[in-house]
């Protein structure tokens, strides 16, 4: 699974997979695989959920102002 | 002195309280003047105060709960009109106005000026709905314009943390007050949509006296807020305070923590999205699982009722049963004809002609001789038959051997 995913990427694919899942109509094979996908997923987006800390950055005005 | 007809203290301040609230035209007055010994009760909120002019002082009271409804924080020198009924303080035996509204002289201007510009940008379309932009569900850079050093900025940092700490916060600091309050927001806004790589923008701050939020009612911040091409949510001083901003912004949120609600999702939500979608996927490969084993188990059946070892086997059951019911016939015909034979033996033994000469109940003579063989007689032969009752003489027409 792709590391650099966002929260919200990682979530939009983790309920497509559950969608795919729940229209029941792939073969079993196919399913245990979406399956196993969906779990990493949701692993992932928890382990991003429990580790996240707010970043801040400061941006000043002056930035802009140089350039008007 | 009579003193027979000496009033209590209490009489008089009564009477003259009944003079003063029993006059109708004491009853709604507005008074102008300037204030002077301002107080805020500390623990029940009254506010105290005095209103002057050149020569004169009137006592005047708000009570906290109309004091509470205040849109900006009174001060001595501060010129205002105050609206209220003259009462008595009859412990002390004063009288005063207990004020039921107060505005600032010159608000009435101000608020006058401010109408005819929301008018003014309201017809330009400034505060349309159809302009407002959607927020994004999951902001990835949150721009933050306020007061580098306010509660506001504090507050929103501490929400965010809570709520949704996947963001980064952006601060572009602005003035929150003051004539550099509208041109720094400006500033700050043009900064944020240019470099600030942001998704959405909170503005505001914690809450002042209505000269201190004046500042977002100026046009060319209000403008800017309406022109900023990233969503904006407002929130500026308190739940009864509304802006020029506030209506021009995309969302407006009573206060700055509530705009930083307002602008993220929360990720206990969002955990617990995580889960229910993590609970669906097993529910459906369990009970995906479940079906094909059935299914399994099915075809397992179908299999085993066709293969040969059980066809096999259920001819062999049948030979079994078969020849079972054949031994079984076999011997019951055996039994019958073995009876029956029993009962011909009877019968034949009943039947036996010569019985009756065995048993020598008939005697036939040859000359002398008991006859006991028919070799012994020839045609022709006389022969005599004893019976018990007499005698038959007979001849011979025929020999039959057996």
């Amino acid at each position: 699974m792709d590391e650099n995913l966002t929260f919200e990427e990682a979530f939009a694919k983790l309920s497509q997979l559950v969608e795919l899942l729940e229209k029941g109509d792939k073969p079993l094979e196919e399913s245990v695989s979406l399956y196993d996908e969906a779990m990493q997923l949701s692993g992932y987006c928890s382990a991003l959920l429990n580790s996240a800390k707010l970043k801040i950055e400061t941006l000043t005005r002056k930035q802009a102002s140089d350039e008007l | 002195m009579i003193t027979t007809s000496a009033l209590t203290v209490t009489q008089i301040n009564t009477y003259i309280k009944s003079l003063i609230e029993g006059d109708i035209r004491l009853r709604h007055i507005t008074v102008v003047g300037e204030i002077s010994n301002f107080t805020r009760h500390f623990r029940s909120g009254h506010l105290y105060l005095s209103l002057k002019d050149e020569s004169c002082s009137l006592k005047c009271v708000m009570f906290a709960q109309t004091a509470s409804r205040l849109r900006f924080q009174p001060e001595n020198g501060m010129r205002v009109y105050v609206s209220g009924r003259l009462s008595v303080y009859d412990r002390d035996g004063v009288y005063q106005l207990i004020a039921d509204a107060m505005e600032p002289v010159g608000a009435g201007a101000m608020a006058a000026a401010l109408e005819q510009l929301r008018q003014k940008l309201a017809a330009e379309g400034l505060f349309d709905a159809d302009r407002k932009k959607q927020l994004p569900a999951f902001p990835k850079r949150i721009g933050v314009v306020t007061s580098a050093s306010g509660a506001a900025v504090r507050d929103i940092e501490n929400v965010l943390s809570r709520r949704y700490p996947l963001a980064t916060m952006v601060l572009c600091p602005a003035a929150v007050q003051g004539a550099d309050c509208a041109p720094q927001n400006v500033q700050a806004l043009e900064a944020l949509a240019r470099y600030g790589d942001v998704d959405v923008i909170l503005l505001g701050r914690g809450g002042g006296s209505q000269e201190d939020l004046w500042g977002y009612n100026d046009e060319r911040l209000v403008r800017a807020v309406a022109a900023c091409p990233i969503p904006i949510v407002t929130g500026i001083g308190h739940e009864i305070d509304t802006s020029l901003c506030d209506l021009a912004a995309d969302f407006r949120a009573p206060t700055p923590s509530a705009a930083a609600e307002l602008a993220t999702p929360d990720i206990r939500d969002l955990a617990q999205a995580v889960d229910q979608a993590a609970a669906r996927a097993y529910q459906e490969i369990f009970s995906i699982h479940g079906v094909a084993c059935e299914a399994l188990q099915n075809l397992d059946a179908r299999l085993a009722s066709l293969s040969p070892m059980r066809v096999l086997s259920v001819r062999m059951e049948t030979l079994d049963r078969m020849r079972a019911q054949l031994i079984s016939a076999g011997r019951i015909a055996m039994e019958r004809r073995t009876t029956a034979l029993a009962h011909m033996g009877v019968r034949l033994k009943n039947a036996d002609p010569t019985a009756l000469l065995k048993q020598g109940k008939l005697t036939v003579l040859f000359g002398k001789e008991k006859l006991k063989s028919a070799s012994q007689v020839k045609v022709g032969d006389q022969l005599q038959i004893l019976l018990a009752d007499g005698r038959l003489d007979c001849t011979v027409d025929a020999v039959q051997q057996r």
